[in-house]
């Protein structure tokens, strides 16, 4: 794709949290809203891109008004600590740095996730070109033209 | 701008809470997301961001 098929980088800084002396951690922050129902506040969202899924913790699901035990059936996948259950939510919308987006988020069954929000494969790195400098600590974010 | 180092603001908490957009203060917090969201509402909804504070993040593997 052709280098003026993008918006204007965005950069967005790493942020340090505690624990392990100076991890830094790619995180963006997110604006979701389904039906009527939105956040009063951004969330972090992890950028990853060992997820092949875009992840929501079941008690944001749960805040923006899903009922998870009348979701259905749960489907199970494979993380590095073993198995877990998910549910498939509807699309929801997702506003990133002003960007627009519809997401089908997976829910996992795992209250101590420690991320609200993770992006992964099927999201943030389908709409945007992402550069990693974390030697700079920064990355940059160039949302695709095409598509918003 | 700068890499911004959450550490000294999440410093003993645990569970969901909501950080100033400068982020040096902690606005609320809740043992659930549910809770945090019932004091935002209560504060009138200031400008801030939510996110789960743990004790150790560097664990993380995903």
């Amino acid at each position: 794709m052709k280098q003026n098929q993008f918006q204007t980088p965005i950069k967005i800084w790493y942020d340090i949290l505690p624990g392990g002396p100076g991890v830094k951690w790619p995180i963006l922050k997110v604006k979701l809203k389904h039906s009527e129902t939105s956040l009063p506040q951004p969330l972090i969202a992890l950028v990853d891109s060992g997820a092949n899924k875009s992840i929501l913790h079941p008690l944001v699901a749960e805040a923006l008004g899903f009922n998870l035990e009348k979701l259905g059936a749960s489907d199970k996948g494979i993380s590095v600590s073993g198995e877990y259950k998910s549910w498939q939510l509807p699309a929801i919308d997702i506003n990133i740095y002003g960007y627009d987006f519809n997401l089908p988020f997976t829910v996992i069954d795992n209250e101590r996730l420690i991320w609200p929000c993770i992006l992964g494969e099927d999201s943030i790195f389908n709409f945007a070109r992402l550069d990693f400098q974390k030697f700079k600590g920064y990355f940059e974010l160039r949302f695709r033209k095409d598509i918003n | 701008m700068a890499v911004t180092n959450l550490t000294k603001t999440l410093k003993g908490k645990i569970g969901w809470v909501s950080v100033s957009n400068d982020n040096k203060k902690i606005i609320a917090q809740g043992k659930t997301l549910r809770q945090l969201l019932a004091r935002l509402k209560h504060l009138g909804n200031p400008k801030g961001f939510i996110m789960v504070a743990a004790k150790d993040y560097s664990s993380y593997v995903g």
